[in-house]
């Protein structure tokens, strides 16, 4: 059996690392947890989410992946495979571990055997067409997150043709806007993570 | 060990049974070309401390020498040489020497040869193997001296293999097999090889309280040096707990890496024995 | 023609083969970094010092001692061999998780024989993997010759560091197309070398290609794993 392996993709600076933070703090009481970072040059993902995060560093791996961060969880996982596997040696409990991609462009998918289940999650500063290209990471992962909303008036983007958009490519897949920075939004995704991933309303039944 | 009989032999065991506790020679034995001179105490360790002369002056073609050093449990011991090995041409066929190192459990054996000096058609192949107790400390460092050429030419010499095998002794695993391989002959493009200087030197050290902070402590020195040019790794391996690091380091003169090897063996003898730095002064 | 032997030799040396190769530039990056390889030129020199002084004494000899003696000690004495032969940590780290890798893709296609026990070695933490053993089983088993397998690990091996090259340096893909027909004469020759190897030969390597490898861990901005 093992954890439950969550993938969280997105573009540069979307907030993947904040997001696992964000999440990691809030569910660190009910589940164990830990989480692989894959990073293009360095392993600063790792060391900013062990600086700010509540994971303990031995719960943290930190990946090069080279310059392809797209093929180490995609075509060829052998080092995300690697971490996980030397993780849960460690961590015989785990329940749940996140593999943070590195910096992908939109088309970045997860391989089905690295992970369950898969975020993509893009920043509204980005622009408002980011859902209109249509990528992959945005079309197919399980949750689909839109972050820093409040920047939205700044950056002329208009909320209700991303969420249109969105809706559009995903069909009924979820979505959720978030502002990560405040936490606005995170219910929605550990709402997600509950029911959809850990299924703790079935557990309890 | 071999067919024929060596130019040299030399055997010596150490224990930790003498006056006071000290470390002293069980067993010695020599013959032909290898000596040591009486052994020094140079601080209140209990250390012995034994320097090896070879007195032929040089190893030659088809030149056989054999050592063999054991350290018992809880003994301490440091061996150094009198002088650089020299070895000068081998039209005969290599010179070899062979080494065999034992150390025991928590012995510490301190080995620091001065530099090896191949000259003109030299060819020189030296085999030494350790076996360690996992609990052993065991600090090694050798330096390589291209020998002086009359038309003032670096590397005239043929061949220089060092071939060191390190095996934990309670489990027979093999922790490092190093194979330093030095054909200036078959040297091609410009990578590698001794890059853009001229002597090589490499230090070996196993112990408990090798770790990766001290690796990287060292590296940070090695990368402030600014005539060493080289690199510090963590060795470990399946199925053995000891633990160490190589150090591989370039230089243009003997006395950077001579003294950067003591340098480092000092920093080492006194964070986990509390000794006093090495002083070898034999010049 | 043996048809079957020939596809198991073009699948398990695809260049694309998921094994990790992709990440790693086993020391060609630090010279990267001190700016002597910027070029097509500088890499093929590098690379062939590479071919020449490490893959041929390690990789080659490595399969073709398992070829000489093909039985699980051999296998275990060789893995461990290889793994305390290589003195820089990366390297060592790479070749373990590649061989590993091509261990369970090999177990999960071919039946061959040793590969269980290669990857339950493996697994137990006694042998370390690597990548020019784990493909020997399987061309040993399918009754390819040694020089042949030795020359496809050593192609698909040049092959990967070239495509990595080309993403690092980066060198054009025409240009790294021409360092892979420049190698071909060169892998020919460390083929024929190795067999002119012994046992005293196995990992030998040079103090300036270890440090390159060994000094790569210290690396502020790396694209690479080793």
């Amino acid at each position: 059996m093992g954890p439950i392996r969550i993938g969280v993709g997105g573009p540069v600076g979307a907030g993947k690392t904040q997001l696992v933070e964000r999440i990691t703090r809030a569910l660190i009481d009910e589940v164990s947890m830990a989480a692989i970072t894959n990073d293009i040059y360095t392993i600063e993902d790792a060391k900013i989410l062990a600086a700010n995060g509540v994971l303990p560093e031995e719960r943290i791996v930190g990946i090069e992946t080279g310059g392809c961060p797209h093929t180490a969880i995609r075509e060829d996982t052998s080092m995300n495979d690697a971490a996980i596997k030397d993780l849960v040696e460690r961590f015989p409990d785990l329940e749940l571990i996140f593999v943070e991609s590195g910096g992908d462009n939109l088309s970045a998918t997860f391989s089905p055997e690295l992970v369950d289940f898969s975020i993509y999650i893009i920043d509204v500063a980005q622009g408002e067409k980011i859902p209109r290209k249509a990528g992959q990471g945005m079309i197919k992962s399980d949750l689909f997150i839109i972050n820093k909303t409040d920047l939205a008036p700044y950056v002329g983007a208009n909320l209700d043709v991303m969420v249109e958009d969105a809706k559009a490519f995903r069909k009924n897949k979820p979505f959720c806007l978030t502002n990560l920075r405040t936490d606005d939004g995170l219910d929605k995704v550990l709402e997600w993570i509950r029911h959809e991933v850990m299924m703790q309303d079935l557990q309890e039944a | 060990m071999t067919q024929t009989q060596p130019v040299g032999t030399l055997r010596l065991t150490i224990d930790d049974q003498g006056p006071q506790g000290q470390s002293r020679a069980v067993e010695q034995f020599h013959q032909g070309a290898l000596r040591v001179i009486r052994p020094h105490y140079l601080d209140d360790s209990g250390q012995v401390c034994y320097t090896i002369i070879a007195i032929g002056g040089g190893y030659l073609g088809g030149d056989v020498y054999e050592q063999q050093f054991t350290i018992k449990d809880n003994a301490k011991a440091l061996i150094t040489t009198q002088s650089a090995t020299k070895i000068y041409r081998t039209p005969q066929g290599p010179a070899t020497q062979h080494t065999e190192i034992n150390v025991g459990e928590n012995a510490v054996l301190e080995y620091l040869a001065d530099q090896t000096i191949a000259y003109r058609e030299a060819t020189y192949h030296q085999f030494t193997k350790v076996a360690l107790h996992p609990s052993a400390t065991f600090v090694m460092s050798e330096q390589i001296t291209p020998g002086w050429h009359p038309d003032g030419k670096h590397f005239a010499y043929d061949e220089m293999r060092l071939h060191t095998e390190i095996t934990d002794s309670t489990t027979g695993r093999l922790v490092l097999l190093d194979n330093l391989l030095l054909r200036p002959d078959s040297r091609e493009g410009s990578f590698g090889w001794t890059e853009q200087y001229t002597h090589s030197g490499q230090m070996i050290v196993m112990g408990e309280g090798v770790d990766k902070q001290l690796v990287a402590e060292l590296n940070e020195q090695l990368a402030a040096h600014p005539d060493v040019y080289g690199a510090v790794n963590f060795l470990s391996a399946p199925g053995t707990l000891l633990r160490g690091f190589i150090a591989r380091t370039l230089s243009n003169r003997t006395e950077e890496l001579i003294n950067l090897h003591e340098h480092i063996a000092s920093l080492l003898r006194g964070r986990w024995r509390g000794q006093e730095p090495v002083n070898l002064r034999k010049y | 023609m043996d048809l079957d032997a020939d596809f198991l030799l073009l699948h398990l040396s695809d260049s694309a083969l998921p094994t990790g190769a992709f990440a790693h530039s086993f020391g060609f990056e630090t010279y990267m970094d001190a700016e002597r390889i910027t070029n097509a030129e500088e890499f093929q020199d590098w690379l062939k010092v590479l071919l020449k002084v490490q893959l041929t004494s390690s990789d080659a000899l490595a399969m073709r001692m398992f070829y000489a003696t093909p039985t699980v000690s051999e296998l275990k004495r060789l893995d461990e061999r290889l793994f305390a032969g290589t003195p820089a940590r990366e390297i060592r780290e790479a070749n373990a998780r590649m061989g590993t890798r091509m261990a369970e893709i090999v177990a999960e296609t071919y039946s061959v024989p040793l590969i269980v026990e290669y990857l339950e070695l493996i697994q137990h933490r006694e042998l370390s993997g690597h990548p020019a053993l784990a493909l020997a089983l399987a061309t040993h088993s399918a009754g390819i010759d040694v020089d042949r397998a030795i020359h496809a690990h050593l192609t698909a091996t040049v092959s990967s560091l070239i495509q990595n090259a080309v993403r690092g340096i980066p060198l054009g893909q025409m240009a790294g197309q021409r360092v892979m027909f420049a190698m071909r004469e060169h892998i020919g020759a460390a083929v024929k070398r190795s067999a002119n190897l012994d046992e005293i030969d196995f990992c030998s390597g040079d103090p300036g290609l270890d440090i390159s490898q060994m000094v790569h861990e210290t690396q502020r901005a790396r694209l690479f794993m080793s």
